[in-house]
């Protein structure tokens, strides 16, 4: 006997068995409220919006390396500028310091 | 069968066609095989295996937009017939363990199937599957149809049944040698 007639016999039981299942009164679930398209609806909001995130992150990253480099330079020069300022406030003090004094001394 | 396959898997990603019908038409193709894979582990509980199906049926029901639509149909219909079936196991080991005066319902205990009615067996051999299957456990039982009935690969009856593909595979193979087995026994008789 080979596997296949084996394998019809089978088959064949669980066809007379199917066949024999008696016919279930089809329930009507009228009173469960239809499954929302919600999931589906959430699904494709999601897809689009890593889908346009994935295109950003793809077409930025050049332009804010060259961004950020820039602002590196404009902190330097604003940096480079602030110390100039304040070394230009203590000259400036330091000069009326000297001028009150040299008047000081003159007037007396 | 892919028909509504090919339909459900338009409806759930473009909302085309209408729900109750093709809901109807999975009732109609699936009811008989999912109330006899239940029977299969249930035997001689016709009322419990008719609310079985029901419920699998309800679940299918309210949860047909969550189905995934690349995944197969029978699969994902007998997944929710087992695990309803599992669960509706342990409830009743539960019960009966807290009542003490009934036997627990063992998965794999050789059990009596019911008596097929006489008109079905139609041939000595139809006579010697039969008496062969009513031997079988309840879950050898379950893969037998769903490989040789349902046509179901190995790796997704494990999935369904959740165990092991070469478990499945061994059993198979067991089976189908044992039943050979038999037939050539009768037929030397």
């Amino acid at each position: 006997m080979k596997t296949e007639d084996i394998d019809t016999m089978l088959y064949d039981y669980f066809d007379r068995s199917v066949r024999q299942q008696p016919e279930l009164i089809h329930p009507r679930f009228a009173s469960v409220p239809a499954p929302s398209r919600e999931p589906v609806i959430l699904f494709g909001l999601k897809f689009a919006a890593a889908l346009m995130l994935t295109v950003l992150f793809l077409s930025l990253p050049a332009d804010m390396m060259q961004r950020s480099a820039l602002g590196e330079k404009v902190d330097k020069v604003i940096a480079s500028q602030e110390l100039k300022d304040d070394f230009n406030n203590l000259l400036r003090k330091a000069e009326e310091l000297l001028s009150l004094d040299i008047a000081r001394k003159g007037g007396r | 069968m892919e028909d509504i396959q090919r339909r459900l898997r338009t409806f759930i990603l473009t909302g085309r066609g209408s729900q109750e019908e093709l809901f109807e038409e999975i009732y109609r193709s699936f009811t008989g095989r999912v109330r006899l894979y239940i029977q299969l582990r249930l035997p001689g509980r016709p009322d419990q295996c008719d609310d079985l199906t029901q419920t699998v049926f309800y679940k299918v029901y309210t949860r047909l937009s969550r189905y995934n639509p690349f995944y197969s149909l029978s699969t994902w219909i007998f997944s929710i017939a087992h695990n309803t079936l599992v669960d509706h196991i342990r409830t009743e080991r539960r019960t009966s363990a807290r009542q003490m005066d009934e036997p627990a319902l063992i998965d794999n205990a050789v059990s009596h199937y019911g008596e097929p009615p006489e008109q079905l067996i139609e041939s000595e051999a139809a006579a010697i599957v039969s008496n062969f299957m009513e031997q079988l456990s309840g879950q050898d039982r379950q893969i037998v149809f769903l490989r040789f009935y349902e046509g179901i690969p190995v790796e997704r009856i494990g999935r369904i049944m959740d165990i092991p593909a070469g478990t499945v595979k061994y059993r198979i193979y067991s089976i189908r040698r044992r039943l050979k087995r038999r037939m050539e026994e009768e037929n030397e008789d």
